[in-house]
């Protein structure tokens, strides 16, 4: 019984496509040779009825086995039956010709039923979010306020929600599992306790997703998304800090340790914003190819532009022409090049600006003053340029700049320690790295 | 239809055209047409149409990637041999106590080594170790400088292999494929990016150590891919490229007004007859002329600062691997895509003592020790670690157990071809830093916790400069084809 009961799953597409097909029939306007076609509408619909039939009995025999909240099936159930109902009607109606009208409108209340237990029926299968959340990781992570969080509530909840819930939550119970409240977590399942506070060896919630993927036991599913190592990690230290329910980040003493599983993501390449710009005008575009310049989209269907300006010898006309697409450009490679101070008048209206490397220019601090209006920047390399440690702490507005790059600049070893104070989230790269030559390096041994 | 014989028509001729070809041809055309431009019928035609031509036709254009990239280039140096990881990253002291005894069975049923015949003795680790850093990463004696920047490195220790063999592991490692005929990894980024620097080819390759991979220049081949994708080996002593420099007595001016004359021919003809093939051939002139200035500039270390030097620990003139690592440094900066250095001489047998793990080895781990630690620490300091992914490793790894080979006692200490565990690192291109993944047993037979493949490392280093792995193809004989075959996965564990 249990097994015919799961085949609900399967079952249910048939009366979806076959009842669809009646509903096309019903309404499309059709012509020679085709119009026969409408004849055999009402022996569709009876095969749609034995169809909707079959996946009611499956259906009340899947909610049977218990796995699932009853609350939330019981919209599915009535809609379904009245499905079924509907589409008896429906063929019984077809067969008279005085109720044309009746019929029509029959097919409408039809097309919604299906529409709706299905809508409700994937609900449970997927979870409530599958349609219109998008599944981005770890998106909040990095703005959760790890001296505010409240670590169950903030950052486990959200982990569970996102890969657990779907299957563990009010609409589905597999493995007689809840895992969205703390009563239900610290309940289990059929397998026993699932939590151990303390001992994360002994939690399953943990040991089942390190098991390997291709074992059945794996958990989420090979087929449903991962947890991701991050997210391992989080759930392993809320478990080993004593899984509590109720304290914050600060109370359990864990700001620290989950900084530093969190942290472990690196800074790289400055973010392009988020959404789209409009499209740059292609003849602008061409005209900065024609001066050289290498422009291309940060990546395909983008409209944000990285530009590099590695052939151009014509500097003043290309920065003047690239003012004109300053909602799209985010990235500015304009190194190498005898960009001078005056340059940055155009330079500093391009406030799309994430990224900008001035390396081995001819700018001073004079520029510097100018960069202020980048709000965006993130990334500012200034390498082997005649900056100094004055113009450098004109940049202090860029709130956003989280790597600034002074090797070889005119800025002194003693000035940094000033500098990290003035930049405290920025990452001051001062370079001048050695590699001490050891006797070893050039001994040969025999 | 027609833009599908078009493509077919271009596709044909790319195949057809290798770079020494393609220079070759550049050169002996020169005389003649440089006669025309002395008689003065070339009028080099507008720089509006030479650029535009470039950018419709040229098929090493820029592109963009197919999403948001974390990495815009890739050093990988190999050391072709494969270095022994037991020597310099997975520290087993469980194998010192087993040292000299016989290998158990267990470890030899089923299994087939390149040469270790009959019961080999296990071999203990021939160097001592240390942790370093934050991350407490163990390295050997053997890397004193790399010791020094763990924190900025990612460890793969369990990485597998299926090819026991030098020739098939370095093409399953560059290639995705044991056998012959595929594009490169350095290929297929050229085909998916372009080359950003127009003056410079996109894909580079640097030689060492005496000898070229086993595997030959198939590693960097272009395979199945148009040829002007494969690796453009250049010379660190003498001309960089073959065949680069003009001619005696032909000044640059002449060199210039020749090929302007020859694309003025070329630009008739396209008029003519409209085919944009022929807009290609322009753009590669004009790429040939460019090259012969910029290539001979980057490829010159003399003019870098003494301090550079000593970071390095490289000597201008000399073909060596360190020169290699900074020139692939200068050729990253200048927009090159993939800089693929090969470095021969890593495979430690103990049949003689340049091949022996406690001293060939040790001489090899000494010249790229300092390189390859000032590499990483340059591109810090430059600003392009961010977006520069460097890849240090070998094709496969080396046994526990002391090579016999043919049965009898070597007479130096070495170790066999290994493919179940071997450890490769990375640094930068949005690796995470100082971290380890994977985990090899007791004794570093066998990789057995975060288990990755040449597929793996493959889709990763795609995944960083922005594509799907399974989704950067190419049609050939009828099928798309692309890098990691049917196989791989991206490795997100590392990824920060």
């Amino acid at each position: 019984m249990e097994f015919i009961g799961r085949l609900h799953p399967l079952l249910v597409h048939l009366p979806i496509g076959i009842l669809l097909l009646v509903v096309l029939f019903e309404w499309l306007p059709f012509r020679k040779p085709y119009k026969s076609l409408r004849r055999s509408i009402r022996f569709i619909l009876w095969l749609g009825f034995l169809a909707a039939l079959f996946s009611v009995i499956t259906g009340l025999l899947l909610k049977e086995n218990g796995e699932y909240d009853p609350q939330s099936i019981k919209l599915h159930q009535f809609s379904g039956i009245a499905l079924a109902v509907i589409t008896l009607v429906y063929a019984w109606a077809r067969g008279q010709k005085k109720l044309k009208a009746i019929y029509k409108f029959l097919s409408i209340l039809m097309l919604a039923l299906i529409i709706a237990t299905g809508h409700l029926g994937g609900t449970l299968t997927h979870g409530e979010n599958f349609l219109f959340v998008s599944s981005s990781e770890n998106s909040e992570l990095s703005q959760v306020d790890l001296q505010q969080a409240h670590f169950y509530n903030d950052l486990v909840k959200p982990i569970l929600d996102s890969k657990c819930y779907s299957c563990h939550g009010s609409g589905k119970q597999k493995g007689k599992l809840r895992l969205d409240a703390p009563e239900h977590i610290l309940k289990g399942g059929k397998g026993g306790v699932v939590l151990v506070a303390g001992k994360v060896d002994e939690s399953e919630l943990i040991n089942r997703t390190l098991l390997p993927l291709d074992d059945d036991d794996h958990m989420p599913p090979k087929e449903k998304a991962q947890l991701t190592p991050i997210e391992i990690e989080i759930l392993k230290l809320w478990i080993s800090s004593g899984a509590d329910f109720d304290k914050s980040v600060v109370e359990s003493n864990q700001v620290n340790a989950l900084q530093k599983i969190i942290a472990t993501k690196t800074i790289s390449l400055a973010e392009v914003p988020e959404g789209n710009a409009g499209a740059a005008d292609q003849k602008i575009i061409q005209s900065l190819s024609r001066l050289g310049a290498v422009v291309l989209p940060v990546a395909a269907g983008s409209n944000y532009l990285s530009v590099n300006l590695v052939n151009v010898t014509e500097v003043d006309s290309a920065l003047r022409i690239l003012v004109k697409v300053k909602q799209q450009l985010v990235w500015l490679k304009a190194g190498d090049l005898p960009v001078a101070d005056s340059h940055l008048n155009q330079v500093s209206q391009l406030t799309q600006l994430t990224k900008l490397s001035l390396e081995r220019t001819a700018i001073t601090d004079i520029a510097l003053t100018k960069l202020n209006s980048l709000k965006q920047l993130q990334y500012l390399n200034l390498n082997q340029t005649k900056v100094t440690a004055t113009g450098i702490k004109s940049l202090r507005e860029l709130k956003d700049l989280h790597s600034l790059y002074i090797y070889g600049t005119e800025v002194k070893a003693t000035d940094l320690a000033d500098l990290q104070q003035v930049f405290p989230n920025t990452k001051v790269e001062f370079g001048n790295y050695i590699v001490p030559t050891l006797e070893t390096d050039t001994t040969i041994l025999k | 239809m027609n833009e599908k014989i078009i493509h077919e028509l271009q596709r044909k001729q790319l195949e057809e055209t290798t770079r020494r070809h393609f220079l070759r041809e550049c050169i002996a055309g020169m005389g003649g047409l440089a006669l025309a431009s002395v008689f003065g019928s070339c009028n080099p035609f507008e720089k509006q149409d030479k650029y535009a031509a470039l950018f419709s036709s040229n098929p090493l254009a820029p592109k963009a990637p197919q999403f948001i990239p974390k990495a815009k280039s890739v050093i990988y140096l190999h050391m072709a041999g494969a270095p022994s990881q037991l020597e310099l990253f997975d520290y087993k002291p469980a194998l010192h106590k087993l040292d000299g005894q016989d290998c158990p069975q267990s470890l030899l049923e089923g299994k087939k080594f390149a040469f270790i015949r009959g019961v080999p003795k296990m071999l203990g680790p021939q160097a001592s170790f240390k942790q370093y850093g934050q991350s407490g990463a163990w390295v050997s004696e053997n890397l004193p400088h790399f010791s020094s920047i763990v924190d900025e490195v990612t460890f793969l220790k369990a990485m597998q292999t299926d090819q026991f063999n030098h020739g098939p592991a370095q093409l399953l490692m560059h290639t995705g494929s044991a056998r012959l005929g595929r594009p490169s990894m350095g290929s297929w980024v050229t085909y998916g990016l372009g080359s950003e620097n127009q003056n410079l080819p996109g894909f580079v390759v640097l030689t060492s150590g005496g000898t070229n991979p086993d595997a030959g220049k198939s590693v960097w081949g272009s395979g199945f891919l148009p040829s002007v994708y494969q690796g453009v080996q250049c010379r660190s002593e003498g001309d960089p490229v073959l065949f680069i420099k003009d001619p005696e007595h032909v000044t640059r001016d002449l060199r210039k007004a020749s090929i302007d004359a020859i694309n003025e021919v070329n630009k008739i003809h396209y008029e003519e007859k409209g085919d944009p093939e022929i807009l290609s051939r322009i753009a590669q002139y004009e790429m040939a002329y460019r090259m012969q200035i910029s290539v001979p500039e980057v490829m010159n270390i003399n003019d870098e600062p003494k301090y550079i030097h000593e970071m390095y620990g490289t000597k201008p003139g000399e073909v060596s691997l360190a020169n290699n690592i900074l020139l692939a440094r200068k050729l990253v900066e200048k927009g090159v895509r993939f800089v693929q250095i090969f470095d021969w001489g890593w495979d430690s047998h103990g049949t003689d003592s340049n091949l022996a793990i406690d001293v060939g080895f040790v001489n090899k781990c000494r010249t790229v020790d300092k390189a390859m630690t000032a590499l990483v620490l340059d591109l810090k300091q430059r600003g392009l670690l961010d977006e520069t992914l460097v890849v240090w490793g070998g094709e496969f790894g080396r046994t526990p157990m002391a090579e016999n080979r043919e049965g009898k006692k070597n007479p130096f200490k070495g170790r066999d071809h290994h493919t179940e565990a071997f450890t490769i690192w990375m640094a930068g291109g949005g690796m995470k830093k100082g971290f380890t993944y994977g985990e090899t047993d007791e004794i570093g037979y066998s990789a057995i916790n975060g288990k990755t493949t040449p597929f793996d490392l493959q889709a990763t280093i795609l995944h960083q400069l922005g594509f799907d792995h399974e989704k950067l193809t190419y049609e050939f004989q009828g099928r798309p084809f692309r890098l990691t075959d049917v196989h791989g996965k991206v490795i997100h564990e590392i990824l920060g």
